[in-house]
Formats: C-alpha cells, sequence, structure tokens
C-alpha cells in the first residue's frame, strides 16, 4: 500500500482506493493489448546475437544432420515456446536436417505433436523418413544417460509405435555422441539437465529457448561456453522467426508486449509524479 | 522410542552420507543406486497422492456439510474430481488397465479444452499484476528505488523491438544490465544459497535440524 | 680463392644432399610427416565408468589445415584377421582435439597442450545386438505389461553387454592424411599398434578438489557447532523479516483474521520446505498461543501429510490440542497454476491478517504476493529462488531471501548448535570472497592458478 507504513493496517479508504486503481489499471492494460492486438503496424526487427548464433550454427550444418530438439514445456508455457519451437522445426525442415524431437514433459505431448506434425506438413516431411517424434519417456537425467550410450535403446520405438532401429530419420544417429547439435526449450529447469548430463558429457554443441522470466539464470552458460545460444521468451522466438523468414504468432505478439511494457513504464512515470508533486507539496509548505 | 527418533536420524545420516559419496564414485554401481533411489522416490511420490486426494477431498466434504461462504466451490472440486477420474479409468471403453487416454478420449478433450485454458488464464493474470505492483510499489523515495526504477526501465524498454526506434542502445544497455550487473547480484544470492544449503544439510544429517520429522524442537 | 674442381665437387654434394632430401620427403607420401610413434598411446580413461579408453599421441609437423588423423580400432577377434575399423565418426582435425581441451581427463598429464587425444568408446563401434521385442496391441492390457517386461529386461541385457564389451582388449593404430596421401604411424608397412582396456574406476578423480573444499568447508561448520557448545552465546545480525514474525501474527490476533501460511511448489526434498516447516512450527506455536486461526496451503501430498504433522506437534507443545484441525492444513491442489487459483481465492474470501510466503517458488510468486497485497494482510516471504527474489520483495513487507531462510531455524530457535553452524557459514561465505579477489587479481595478470584451483566438472 503506498500510503501505509509497514506493519500498520490500511485503512478503509485507502483499500477502496487500491481497488479502483488496481481495475482501473486492468481494465486500460486489456483495452491497450487488445488495440494492438487487433490493429496492425510495423515494428523494427533486428534480431539477437544469441539467435542469430543458434541460426548460424543450424545453417551451418550439412543436410541430413540429426537436430535433436527437446521441447520440455507444456501448454501454459504455449505462448512462448511454441513459436520458438515451430521456426525451428521450420528452420530445419528448409534446410534438409532432420529434427528428432522428444520431451519429458508428459503434459506437453499432445501440443508437440500437433506442432510437429502441423510443420512437417507444411514441408512435405515424412515421419521417419525426414524426422522422427520420439514422444515422452520418463526418466530425466537417466534417459540422457541412456541417449548417450544409444538413442534407439533409449527410445526403441517413436510416438507412432514405428521401431526406430533403422530408420532414415536417424541414419549415423548413434548415440548423442554422434549428435550435430541439439536445442532445448524448456518451461523449467531441464536445461541445466541437459547442459550438465548431456553437452558437458557426451560434447555436443547445445543451445537454449526458454520462457523470459527463466532466462537471466541461462546467462552464467553462455558466458562459459556450455550453451552456445539463447532464445528467450517471445523476444527470442519474434527474433528467431525474422530470421528464419516465417514471421509467425511470436511476431504479431511483439506488437502487444511492446504496447504492455509501454503502458507499464508509463504507470511507472505517473507513480513517480505522484510522489514528486506530493514532495513538492510538502516542501511548500516548509 | 528410538524408533520414532533414533532410527529416522539414523537413517538419515545414512542416506546423506550415501548420497554424498556417490558424487565421487566412478564406478557404474554408483549410478545404479541413484537409479534404483530415483525410481523408489517417484513409486513413493505416486502413493503420496492418494494421502493428498484425501486432504482435498475430506477438507472440501467438511466445507459442504458445515455451507460457510463460499461452499459451492467445493462442490465444483467433487464435480471436477469425479469427471477426470472418471472419464480417466473409463479411458473410452478400454479400462484403467490399457493405454494412457489418448487423443479423441473424453479425458483428452478434457484437459486440453478446460485445463489448459484455465491454467493459462492464471498464467495470463501476471502481466496485470505486474502492471499494478509496479504502479503501486515504483517509487522513488530512495537512492535504491531511483536505481532500481532506472535499471527496470531502461530493461524494459530494451526488450521490446519499439525501442529500436528511439536508440538501438537501449537494447544494448538492457542486455548488458542483465548480464553483469543483474548476474553478478543472482551469482552473489547463489553463493550464499549453496553455503547455507551445505551447512542446512550438515544439520539435517547430523540431526541438529528435525523440524521435517514433525517433532518441532 | 678455391680451385674450380673443389668448387664443383662441393656443388656436386649440395645436389646429391637435395635430392636425398627430395626423396627421403617423397617417401613421406607428399610430405606428410606422421607423429613419433613412440608418443602413441592407449589406456584406460581414468576417473570413469569404464566406458572409454583414452588415446594420446604427439603433434607432428605436418599439423594444419586440411590434414587429419584417422584412428582405428580392432576388437581382439578383428585383429587377429587385421580388420581395422574407424575409432571415431568423422577423421580427427589436426588442429583440433588437443589433450589440454578436456582438462577433465587430461589435467594429470604434462603439457596437454602438445598432445592430440581422442576418447574411444567401444561399446558405440561394437554395439551390442538388439533383440527384437514384438511391439504390443495397446488395447490389450496384458500385452502391454508383457511388452514392458521384455523392454525393461531386454534394456537391463543392453547395459549388461556393453560394460562386457567395453571392458575387452582392443588395439588401436593410427594414420594422418591430407586426403591424398595417408601415412601410418610406426614403420612403413609395420604400422605401430598400441591395446588397452577400459575399466571402472573407483574415484572420480576431476573431483577431488571439490572433496577437499567440501570436506574443509564442513569441518569448519562442525567446528563452530561445537564451539557453540562452550560459548552458547554467539552473536547473529537481526534479521527484520524473522523479527517481524511475531508482529504479524499479533496484527492478525488484533483484526481477528486467520494467518496464512503458503508453502513453495517444492516437495520434501527441497531445503526451503523444510526451512519453511521450522517457521510453521514456529507460527503455529505463537498463533496457537493467541488462539488464531492458521490456514496452511500445500501443492504436494508428502509436504501436507509433513505439515499436519509439525502444526499438530506445535499446537500441543503449545497446549492447545484441541485448536488443531487438520483441514485447515490441505492440499489444494496439484498443479501449478490450480495452486494459484485456489490459494488466491482462498485469500481473498478469508481475508487474513498476515500471510506466509515460504518456499521455493516459481511464476506464480508475483500472483500470490499481490493478491495477497490486495487483501491488506502483512506479508513475509522467505525463498530460495532468486528468479523470484525481485517479484517478492516488490510486492511484500518482508523477503527472506537465499541463506537468511535457512537460517531461520537458528534465528528463531537460537540453539547454540545451530548458531554455530551458521558462524561456520559465513566464515566459509569470507574466506570465498578472499578467494574471489584474490582469484580476480591474479587473472588480471594471467596468473590462474586460483581458478584452476576452483574449476568443476
Amino acid at each position: 500500500m503506498a500510503a501505509a507504513e509497514k506493519g500498520t493496517p490500511p485503512t478503509a479508504a485507502e483499500v477502496r482506493r487500491l481497488h479502483a486503481v488496481r481495475r482501473m489499471i486492468f481494465l486500460l492494460l486489456a483495452v491497450a493489448v487488445v488495440a494492438a492486438v487487433i490493429v496492425p503496424f510495423k515494428l523494427p526487427g533486428k534480431p539477437s546475437s544469441l539467435a542469430r548464433t543458434v541460426f548460424e550454427d543450424l545453417e551451418s550444418l550439412p543436410q541430413g544432420s540429426s537436430v535433436l530438439l527437446s521441447f520440455d514445456f507444456d501448454p501454459t508455457a504455449k505462448g512462448e515456446l511454441e513459436p520458438m519451437g515451430i521456426a525451428l522445426l521450420r528452420h530445419c525442415f528448409a534446410r534438409n536436417l532432420h529434427p528428432v524431437v522428444m520431451t519429458f514433459w508428459q503434459s506437453g505431448v499432445a501440443l508437440h505433436k500437433t506442432m510437429v506434425e502441423r510443420t512437417a506438413a507444411e514441408y512435405g516431411k515424412v515421419s521417419g523418413r525426414d524426422f522422427v517424434f520420439l514422444g515422452f519417456k520418463p526418466g530425466d537425467v537417466n534417459l540422457i544417460l541412456n541417449m548417450g550410450e544409444s538413442i534407439t535403446g533409449a527410445f526403441d520405438k517413436d510416438y507412432y509405435g514405428r521401431p526406430t532401429q533403422g530408420m532414415p530419420a536417424l541414419a549415423g544417429l548413434n548415440s548423442l555422441r554422434t549428435l550435430s547439435y541439439a536445442v532445448c526449450l524448456a518451461a523449467g529447469m531441464t536445461t541445466e539437465v541437459w547442459i550438465a548430463y548431456g553437452g558437458d558429457r557426451f560434447g555436443f554443441p547445445l543451445a537454449a529457448g526458454c520462457t523470459a522470466v527463466i532466462a537471466p539464470d541461462l546467462f552464467p552458460y553462455l558466458q562459459s561456453g556450455q550453451l552456445r545460444g539463447l532464445l528467450g521468451g517471445l523476444r527470442g522466438a519474434a527474433d528467431y522467426e525474422l530470421l528464419v523468414g516465417t514471421p509467425g504468432e511470436a511476431t504479431r505478439g511483439m506488437r502487444p508486449q511492446s504496447v504492455a511494457h509501454l503502458f507499464i513504464l508509463g504507470l511507472i512515470a505517473l507513480a513517480n509524479a505522484e510522489v514528486f508533486a506530493a514532495f513538492l507539496k510538502k516542501r511548500r509548505r516548509f | 522410542m528410538w524408533y520414532k527418533r533414533t532410527l529416522p536420524l539414523l537413517v538419515v545420516f545414512v542416506a546423506g552420507l550415501v548420497g554424498f559419496c556417490q558424487e565421487y564414485v566412478a564406478h557404474p554401481a554408483a549410478s545404479r543406486l541413484l537409479e534404483i533411489v530415483t525410481t523408489w522416490f517417484r513409486i513413493i511420490g505416486g502413493f503420496a497422492l492418494f494421502i493428498g486426494l484425501w486432504s482435498l477431498l475430506h477438507m472440501h466434504a467438511g466445507r459442504i456439510r458445515r455451507r460457510p461462504p463460499g461452499w459451492g466451490y467445493s462442490l465444483f472440486v467433487f464435480i471436477g474430481a469425479a469427471l477426470m477420474i472418471g472419464t480417466g479409468l473409463y479411458n473410452s471403453g478400454s479400462g484403467p488397465l490399457a493405454a494412457a487416454p489418448g487423443e479423441g478420449s473424453w479425458f483428452q478433450w478434457m484437459y486440453t479444452y478446460i485445463q489448459v485454458p484455465c491454467g493459462s488464464t492464471i498464467f495470463s493474470i501476471l502481466a496485470f499484476f505486474m502492471a499494478s505492483a509496479a504502479y503501486r510499489t515504483f517509487r522513488a523515495r530512495t537512492l535504491e528505488a531511483v536505481l532500481l526504477l532506472l535499471a527496470a526501465a531502461i530493461v524494459m524498454f530494451g526488450r521490446v523491438p519499439i525501442s529500436e526506434l528511439v536508440s538501438p542502445y537501449f537494447s544494448k544497455v538492457s542486455d548488458f544490465l542483465m548480464a553483469y550487473p543483474n548476474l553478478a547480484a543472482k551469482r552473489g544470492i547463489l553463493l550464499g544459497i549453496s553455503l547455507g544449503a551445505i551447512a542446512q544439510s550438515l544439520r539435517i544429517l547430523f540431526g541438529i535440524e528435525r523440524s521435517y520429522m514433525g517433532a518441532g524442537d | 680463392m678455391r680451385p674450380p674442381a673443389d668448387t664443383l665437387a662441393c656443388v656436386f654434394r649440395l645436389l646429391a644432399a637435395g635430392a636425398l632430401c627430395v626423396w627421403a620427403g617423397a617417401a613421406r607420401a607428399g610430405g606428410l610427416a606422421a607423429p613419433d610413434a613412440s608418443g602413441f598411446i592407449a589406456y584406460d580413461r581414468p576417473s570413469d565408468d569404464g566406458s572409454a579408453i583414452a588415446v594420446l599421441w604427439p603433434l607432428s609437423v605436418s599439423d594444419g589445415p586440411g590434414v587429419y588423423y584417422i584412428l582405428e580400432i580392432a576388437s581382439l577377434e578383428d585383429y587377429r584377421e587385421g580388420v581395422f575399423r574407424p575409432a571415431t565418426p568423422k577423421p580427427i582435425p589436426s588442429l583440433g582435439s588437443r589433450a589440454s581441451d578436456d582438462p577433465q581427463y587430461c589435467s594429470g598429464l604434462r603439457r596437454p597442450e602438445t598432445l592430440h587425444y581422442v576418447a574411444v568408446f567401444p561399446a558405440d563401434i561394437y554395439p551390442p545386438s538388439r533383440r527384437p521385442i514384438p511391439p504390443p496391441n495397446e488395447q490389450d492390457p496384458e500385452d502391454l505389461a508383457r511388452y514392458t517386461r521384455e523392454a525393461g529386461r531386454e534394456e537391463v541385457r543392453l547395459k549388461e553387454e556393453r560394460r562386457c564389451i567395453n571392458a575387452q582388449t582392443y588395439y588401436f593404430r593410427l594414420a594422418i592424411t591430407d586426403g591424398a596421401h595417408t601415412v601410418y604411424v610406426g614403420e612403413p608397412g609395420a604400422p605401430t599398434v598400441v591395446s588397452a582396456a577400459a575399466k571402472p574406476n573407483l574415484f572420480k578423480g576431476y573431483r577431488t578438489n571439490n572433496l577437499v573444499f567440501s570436506l574443509l568447508f564442513c569441518a569448519v561448520v562442525l567446528g563452530f557447532i561445537r564451539l557453540a557448545r562452550r560459548r552458547p552465546h554467539l552473536f547473529i545480525r537481526r534479521i527484520p523479516a524473522l523479527d517481524a514474525v511475531e508482529e504479524a501474527i499479533g496484527r492478525a490476533t488484533e483484526m481477528g483474521r486467520p494467518v496464512f501460511f503458503v508453502h513453495g511448489m517444492d516437495g520434501l526434498g527441497s531445503l526451503s520446505t523444510i526451512a519453511a516447516l521450522t517457521i510453521l512450527n514456529r507460527v503455529v506455536r505463537r498463533a496457537a498461543e493467541y488462539d488464531v486461526r492458521v490456514r496452511v496451503t500445500n501443492v504436494d501430498a508428502l509436504v501436507t501429510a509433513v505439515s499436519q504433522e509439525v502444526a499438530k506437534q506445535a499446537y500441543t507443545e503449545a497446549g492447545r490440542p484441541d485448536a488443531y484441525n487438520p483441514d485447515d492444513i490441505s492440499l489444494v491442489a496439484s498443479d501449478q497454476f490450480s495452486y494459484v487459483a485456489a490459494t488466491s481465492g482462498l485469500m481473498v474470501r478469508e481475508q487474513p491478517g498476515s500471510i506466509f510466503l515460504v518456499g521455493y517458488f516459481y511464476a506464480e510468486s508475483l500472483l500470490l504476493a499481490e493478491t495477497g497485497a490486495a487483501t491488506g494482510a502483512i506479508q513475509i516471504a522467505g525463498t530460495d529462488s532468486y528468479s523470484q527474489v525481485p517479484f517478492l520483495v516488490t510486492a511484500c513487507d518482508y523477503t527472506l531471501i537465499g541463506e537468511e531462510l535457512y537460517a531461520a531455524s537458528a534465528y528463531l530457535s537460537r540453539e547454540p548448535l545451530m548458531l554455530g553452524s551458521l558462524r561456520g557459514q559465513d566464515v566459509g561465505k569470507v574466506f570465498l570472497m578472499a578467494v574471489f579477489v584474490l582469484g580476480t587479481i591474479l587473472g588480471t595478470f594471467g596468473i590462474d592458478w586460483v581458478s584452476t584451483l576452483f574449476r568443476a566438472f
């Protein structure tokens, strides 16, 4: 409460005022965000260097290389990570790479399946030949260690029940040691598990995508080189869509996000204007 | 009684010591042990779900009996639980022992079109709450508050593409603030947390800290 | 002036020497020089689980762009027949693969930057054969169970086979190539062959520094705990959030409203949850004395069970066993945002006088804190989730950050043994701060033994 001191219960008038202000803020923010979604306007696009690193790494892979995509999120993080995943899949399919998609989050399997199938259909790609959707398997660390010994051993069949042994999309990918590249899209701390038990142990290059809130947690791994690049939040997804040349949901989402940020900055300015006005009033009194 | 006090403390000490040693042993027997312990932990956690479910339903049943204000919400708990458990067990006619409910099942439909949107809705409220929290608390009353305010403003503005229209330096400064001062502070906190965690773990291992046993001091 | 005959002889000798050099160079296949065979060795990779063999060889004068090494491996049977196969998926670039690139397993070598190093995993090259298992009929539970059993047994069998494969002796030979010419290490026509077998090792040598520092820190903490027995009145700085616990419960009593205690998302395996249980004990005991209701919300079933026990014990210790109501300490949801919705709803309806948000939080921290702020309650938060600390600091009246949460049990109980452990922890922190300063200064001048000493794998 702005006017209440710590430990002092707020008065009824303060509570009523706060509730009214909060409701006004919520209403104005909703109107601003909806307007930004409905009214199209152009925003400058300059992808970050971290997104560019991931893009250039995938660009440099020879055609036919396997790229492991670990989609470790569920529908609650769909807003930020689904566009990221789709942009990565589009990039892989456009470059004739073989994405191998898996997840540690059982609750997200249906979402990931839809993402993979829809994107594959856009490029006419066939499951088993051009990509593999392995689905979910429990095990976390143990699963990664098993994949480090043998991918087909860890996942003896794909999500659709077809044996992975001999699959053309997995040709040359015996274990994580022969993996060309991996990207982990995580809504939780799965990236750190992939770093410690995947990239560090088996030596494959690893990049990450995550929700905006946990992006700062992954900066130390960028600085140490354990992560090649990072796609952070909706902005990271929009950057990647721009690089791949397929603007989608994330690019469209930048409009309401920009408006929301500006709105909050305006609120902060207004709140401090009130503080400043009160300060001047106090000074004049003395 | 020794089995209420001493035995649990002994189990904690031995298990903790084994876990500590396992980190330094390269032999595959150590990773096998970790696998076994992790599997058992998952199994026990699964059984604990029944305790939680009983607790939830018992509490709401009491509310329905007593009819305090808002008791109607407790009916929804039972309706929701009955629907999800029922459709899960029915499993499109295959029964509970067949493969987990897949696409097209009522269970999956309710999860995808009711539970997930509800979760996303609650998550989206975060944006509104951030706005109201920012208005309420980001006031420049002290020097520290001013610094926080400036950093927050630069980072918020630098994170959106619209800042490129004003100056390309906003995103660069924003990245710098997140990568250096913010990270330095985080590392400092993390260091304290790590050392505190070791000290706390030692207290638990040696039985000095016993609150988790429900025994108080 | 030299006589013309001597000059001619000199020129002829020079020409002959040059021709000899050219011929010797041609014998080395287009200028490629294989590394010294005496430096080509294979041995069990140390400090591992017996899955890898390490192969080392010195640099060659021919190392450069476009030049690669081909490492070949043969099992005993293949070696007897003279059949070798590539040990690595791709040829090894001569400008990479230095032992200095893998300090985890090569730190004990002298001058690792002058050696090439490759870890070979025999089970990848000679994989065990997988027995096909008929896929199950997913609508038949018995068939599903059969498949699960057989697949599980097959995985165990394959793992055991891989261990047996790794334990055998393998033979290696090495060649250098520029694409056009290939020269084997050793005598022409008789390449040098080295052999080794992988063995599981007991100790992870690369974690020796970690073990030493851990034991040292443990010794310091235990030492101070022991010291605290003799000097029970150790000074500990004020932690305002913990001092405010009494005030918060008192305020709820004055307002005639309940106290809310909200656990974080993590389970009983998390230290912050254990610290939260200590604070819960104090809160319930004090609330029982003031006859204030305590409502505890949980997201984990095990934490619910333990919280109920803690609360029951606290009510008993306060002399109010009748006040304990298990329905006040319940699981409200097991999903993150369902938990937020349920807890927020409870806060808005029951209008608590004070709220404790203690544990490990994720994205729901601000949702809970802001809802609590809207009710007008005094809020005390405590978390070791450093990404959520800013939200809780902003929205709550008091916040315990990181280790302050772990110190809660010592601070609130004032037990000498616990205070002693805090003092030991602080000594450890001072030591680390000194190491940081020293390491930074030395590192600035290129002296990096401090960072090497603290390197973690």
